[in-house]
């Protein structure tokens, strides 16, 4: 069996229709996951590609096409992402295109020697008042300031919104209390 | 009132680095999609848990919805008709042969082989998981007449192939296939086949490794002297598909 043939006698032709049809969908799934443009495509492509192999037993419940893109899609972004944060993690590489990867910016004008002490003893503040979180608290806290939705955070974590809102409001309660926040 | 600042410090605070380790390495991708279908022991469920939280870009692709209409023009990620077609060209290109788009995907892939991970074969060694670093320190240390091949599938259109000869004096071989296929189906199988066509080797399912490959360690003994076939099956549900052929050419000593 080569490589890019078609399993099963698929046509070409309708395999242009699904790709335009569903492209700019599958390389927006990838934007989303805040993979790079141009990294995006580049997983896009590799879904058709195998969606190609595949696509003869589609012919017949071309509705089925989307639900097969998105879970090869999913997978893909998956598998992507693990990688690199487990070779991050092991230290193995560092990737030159790597947008975590920069340059320090000129460091800022050093304040003076009270305001930096009083810098230091608002942080340690803030990091008592953290740290005085539930772990339920900490967690919501944490996919939250990562910038997930609450149907997100509620999807991670496998709890309700609900439950999600009000971790995370109580969390900023107890944060403002502990900050002296009057808002 | 909690300032900007602040909430940098609470950022820090909670992606704490030093914190990460003792959790270990992201869970696996099956392990994840077993999660959110509720699948896995309580114990397991909230060791995944914590690694979601303590990796949020994972949990943020495993919860990302699907876009489900067209992008309209001034749209962020509206995809302009002259860029589609670009990208079907490519794909087309792809699709029907173009020698240095297929070249460039097989080196990527053999360069990503270099760091696979090594599966057991038969029963002469434990199933293990390797780490892609403790692999590569494995195959730095000096070791007697063994090899290490990529195979590449048969059947690439418009490019002559000839079947991977191996050494003739390595004792073992690594035998790294890329996936070619899907990479959602349940599980995986290889099998090897002589120049009868007879299976003379057959693993249990196996899962697809972070770098879309599968790597088995075979003594040379295992191997009579000519042509053999490594078939690759996808697994879905109770149903098996064959999915490529490696060709390889086994010398006589």
């Amino acid at each position: 069996m080569t490589i890019w043939k078609a399993g099963g006698g698929g046509g070409d032709e309708w395999f242009e229709s699904m790709y335009r049809k569903h492209y700019g969908r599958v390389w927006r799934y990838f934007r989303t996951c805040n993979v790079a443009d141009d990294e995006a495509h580049d997983l896009a492509q590799d879904t058709f590609q195998r969606f190609y192999q595949h696509m003869a037993q589609f012919r017949s419940e071309p509705e089925a096409v989307w639900s097969y893109l998105k879970k090869t899609a999913h997978n893909i972004v998956l598998n992507r992402i693990r990688g690199r944060l487990t070779q991050k993690r092991n230290g193995l590489t560092v990737d030159i295109d790597d947008p975590d990867l920069g340059f320090d910016l000129p460091a800022p004008e050093e304040p003076d020697y009270a305001e930096r002490e009083q810098q230091a003893l608002r942080r340690n503040r803030v990091r008592r008042a953290v740290a005085e979180l539930s772990e339920g608290q900490q967690q919501v806290l944490r996919l939250w300031v990562q910038g997930l939705k609450y149907t997100q955070i509620a999807e991670t974590l496998r709890v309700s919104v609900d439950a999600v809102k009000s971790r995370l409001r109580d969390a900023k309660k107890h944060l403002r209390a502990r900050l002296g926040d009057d808002r | 009132m909690i300032t900007k600042s602040d909430w940098d410090t609470i950022q820090h605070e909670l992606l704490d680095v030093d914190q990460q380790h003792p959790l270990g390495d992201p869970p696996a991708v099956e392990e994840m999609l077993a999660y959110t279908r509720g699948e896995l022991s309580p114990e397991d469920e909230e060791r995944v848990r914590r690694l979601l939280v303590l990796y949020p870009e994972l949990a943020h692709a495993l919860t990302a919805p699907f876009p489900e209409d067209d992008a309209a023009p001034g749209d962020d990620g509206y995809l302009p008709p002259e860029e589609l077609n670009r990208r079907w060209t490519e794909m087309r290109r792809s699709i029907h042969g173009d020698g240095g788009n297929v070249v460039q995907f097989w080196r990527r892939m053999s360069l990503a082989a270099a760091a696979a991970l090594v599966l057991a074969l038969g029963g002469l060694l434990g199933q293990a998981r390797w780490s892609a670093h403790r692999l590569q320190a494995e195959l730095a240390k000096p070791r007697a007449a063994s090899e290490y091949v990529v195979l590449m599938p048969d059947g690439q259109r418009g490019r002559p192939h000839k079947p991977v000869r191996l050494a003739p004096d390595a004792e073992s071989t690594m035998i790294v296939a890329p996936l070619v296929g899907p990479a959602s189906m349940d599980g995986y199988r290889l099998r090897i086949r002589n120049e009868d066509g007879a299976a003379v080797w057959t693993s249990g399912p196996l899962n697809l490794r972070d770098d879309d490959t599968f790597a088995i360690l075979v003594p040379r003994a295992f191997l009579k002297p000519g042509r053999h076939q490594v078939v690759l099956y996808g697994i879905d549900g109770t149903r098996e598909e064959q999915l490529a052929t490696y060709s390889l050419t086994v010398p006589a000593p």
